[in-house]
């Protein structure tokens, strides 16, 4: 899954990858913003954690704009408070729109790397990113002169709380938790790999939760595949065997084909018995009739002691 | 003596009142208060919550994890709109409500518009031959001249097919305000806000009440007497979500949206109007805001969708999409509110219809769980109002 959305055969407005102090994000990041800079006609990238150079090793360059929100964020030197540069300043209104239509975009669509929402979440509430995302995502050509393909966010989980994260769960459409792995390149250039979750939300309203094995190339090139999930107990039942009664018995109990039959064809009593005794017996109820036959030691009395009841 | 309005449409039984009730199609009355019912365009939801929702109040909606059920019973109420003509108020502010419109599901019914066509022209007919009384068959004089046909306007929760969409004559020609709110609320004010008051909620709360006084919805203005009068229908989609301005998940004492509500209610009271909202609880920190924001409506059902978690795998599950606590009903001019017989509700959404059933747990066959407490089904058991616990047999029972 995280492939298919990383090369775009999986359709995703909004992607955010969380991240925490163990599992580094910036090599998923690094991914996806040279498959970007080679799918979509323009980048723009807001970094405001790390410089420009990080992500933009072996990516075509003069597809991405940088947006620096890392050398001087508050704008304390007096050289970069020109309002038309390039600059993110986090004192001033949240506008990621207003970022991009400054800059001359000659095409679209448009993909948007930003490098951590951290900084933005440190100086204004919640909703006001997910309001300036939200701006971001639905900005049309007819109106605004420019179309968002794709947004790519990081997000620190650790540093936020929960209510943060699930507002931002609830905008995106794809949220990639990282879980493990992402371990330093060696000196051979082995790339990275790591676990990650992903929750996809598809238009169509289906939701997929997948945990996926991840492995990044040297060159920067990303390839998942689904982690089979650890066979939980409860789903599957064994089948216990049934124990068999008649084995290991010191007596046969079992039939043979013949006797089997035999068994079928025998008579059980009560089935239907002639009357052997009491011919002139009326049938007093010819719902049922009644099968008397009297034993030897009955006494059969032919007076019925009822008789001389009087009504 | 006016006509009572039946299932059918046409009684023949009328009851003895001096005041002239109102007739409105695709309104009943209530069966077990003097109320006025429209439908939510679910049939199976309408008979859970008491059959339909009471004009004048507020059925809000908690929505599951993605959004997904909430969004569809809100198109649902808009398309049972559409079919009875009754004016639709549809805010958002996420996804435009034009968007939102035009995904309606098809009525299943294909002679509508046959029907209204048809009845249209037979009343003009029948208009000139209304004048001469009627001399041996005098009782009969007070009836409608014509029956109307099963599907049209007048019928009470109609049947959807969520494979087609409605056409978009009939979403154009349907009289709607659509309220988005990122072209409604000034750019200045669309990011953070200061003061005490939440100005989207504000604008909001404008926009529903100029509706209602322009539409003349308002009970209190008296109206002429022979104006058709009809029901406004007012959808608010995902309310209370972070893009409305709503910060911290509802810990940080922000009243805006408590009082939004509280004045809704205090316009819907005195007008001919109902309303669905849906708000996405799950995103609050705070069940005590949650809370509030259930005491200030009206009734509340909460949707709990299985998508995407561990309950999906969950073979008790497995018919059904998502499970529907009823939190609460409304209680509107009477003592006492419906009472449902069971409290264990399961929706299902297949390809065609949205439905509400009852949840049933499937039999227990034998090739359960060893261990009780593996036992998905038997861990469904326990009844809410047990007052000792199931898990596990404890040594003392009997």
């Amino acid at each position: 899954m995280l492939q298919q959305v990383l090369e775009g055969t999986e359709a995703s407005s909004l992607v955010v990858i969380e991240d925490c102090v163990d599992h580094d994000g910036r090599p998923v990041f690094h991914c996806f913003c040279s498959q970007l800079a080679k799918r979509c006609e323009s980048v723009h990238l807001f970094h405001l954690e790390n410089p420009a150079g990080v992500f933009l090793e072996g990516a075509n360059i003069s597809k991405v704009q940088s947006h620096d929100g890392f050398s001087d964020p508050l704008q304390w030197e007096e050289q970069n408070r020109d309002p038309s540069s390039d600059r993110i300043d986090l004192a001033s209104a949240l506008d990621f729109l207003g970022h991009l239509k400054r800059t001359p975009v000659k095409t679209s669509p448009v993909a948007v790397v930003i490098d951590s929402l951290t900084p933005f979440l440190q100086n204004y509430p919640g909703y006001v990113i997910c309001r300036a995302l939200q701006r971001l995502l639905r900005a049309r050509l007819e109106s605004d002169g420019i179309e968002v393909s794709q947004v790519v966010a990081g997000f620190h989980g650790d540093l936020h709380d929960d209510s943060t994260a699930a507002a931002l769960r609830h905008m995106a459409t794809t949220w990639v938790q990282l879980q493990e792995g992402a371990e330093s390149p060696t000196q051979g250039g082995a790339g990275f790999h790591g676990n990650c979750e992903v929750l996809h939300r598809r238009k169509s309203g289906k939701v997929i939760r997948q945990a996926e094995v991840y492995h990044i190339s040297p060159q920067w090139s990303l390839t998942s595949r689904v982690q089979k999930a650890p066979v939980r107990p409860v789903a599957h039942v064994e089948q216990e065997a049934q124990v068999d009664p008649t084995a290991n018995l010191t007596f046969n109990l079992r039939l043979t084909d013949t006797e089997k039959e035999a068994r079928s064809r025998v008579v059980l009593p009560y089935m239907h018995h002639h009357r052997k005794k009491a011919p002139n017996k009326p049938a007093a109820n010819p719902g049922g009739q009644i099968f008397y036959q009297p034993d030897d030691v009955d006494d059969f009395d032919e007076e019925d002691p009822d008789d001389d009841l009087d009504f | 003596m006016a006509a009572s309005m039946g299932k059918g449409g046409v009684t023949s039984f009328q009851k003895k009142s001096r005041t002239k009730t109102l007739q409105i199609p695709g309104t009943r009355p209530s069966s077990h208060g003097n109320q006025l019912l429209v439908s939510t365009g679910v049939p199976s939801l309408d008979h859970i919550i008491g059959g339909g929702i009471v004009v004048g109040t507020v059925l809000l909606v908690e929505e599951d994890s993605f959004g997904n059920y909430a969004r569809l019973l809100m198109k649902y109420f808009m398309a049972e709109g559409i079919m009875t003509r009754h004016p639709l108020l549809l805010s958002s502010a996420e996804l435009h409500p034009k968007q939102l419109l035009r995904d309606l599901p098809a009525p299943v019914s294909d002679d509508i518009g046959k029907a209204a066509l048809h009845q249209e022209n037979v009343s003009s007919e029948k208009n000139v031959e209304k004048e001469a009384t009627m001399k041996i068959a005098w009782r009969y004089q007070n009836l409608r001249t014509e029956q109307p046909e099963l599907g049209a306007f007048s019928q009470f929760g109609h049947y959807y097919d969520l494979s087609k969409t409605m056409s978009s004559e009939m979403t154009d020609t349907a009289p709607s305000r659509l309220f988005y709110l990122p072209d409604e609320l000034p750019l200045e004010e669309q990011g953070m806000w200061n003061g005490i008051r939440n100005p989207a909620y504000v604008k909001l709360l404008q926009s529903i009440q100029d509706v209602v006084r322009e539409g003349q919805f308002d009970l209190t203005v008296p109206q002429p007497k022979d104006m058709s009068r009809t029901v406004l229908r007012i959808g608010l989609h995902s309310l209370g979500s972070p893009l409305w301005g709503e910060q911290d998940g509802g810990t940080s004492h922000d009243t805006s949206l408590p009082h939004f509500l509280h004045a809704l209610r205090g316009v819907l009271r005195t007008s001919l109007a109902a309303c669905l909202i849906t708000i996405p609880t799950h995103l609050f920190q705070d069940m005590a805001f949650t809370r509030r924001l259930e005491k200030l409506c009206d009734s509340v059902i909460r949707l709990e969708s299985f998508a995407g978690s561990e309950k999906e795998q969950n073979p008790a599950y497995k018919d059904y999409h998502g499970l529907l606590y009823i939190k609460q009903l409304s209680q509107a001019n009477s003592l006492l509110s419906y009472m449902p017989d069971c409290n264990d509700f399961a929706f299902k959404l297949r390809r065609k219809k949205f439905a509400v059933e009852k949840l049933h747990l499937p039999p227990e066959l034998q090739d359960s769980q060893q261990r009780e407490q593996d036992d998905p089904v038997a861990a469904l058991k326990t009844p809410s109002t047990g007052c000792f616990s199931i898990s596990g047999k404890s040594k003392l029972d009997f």
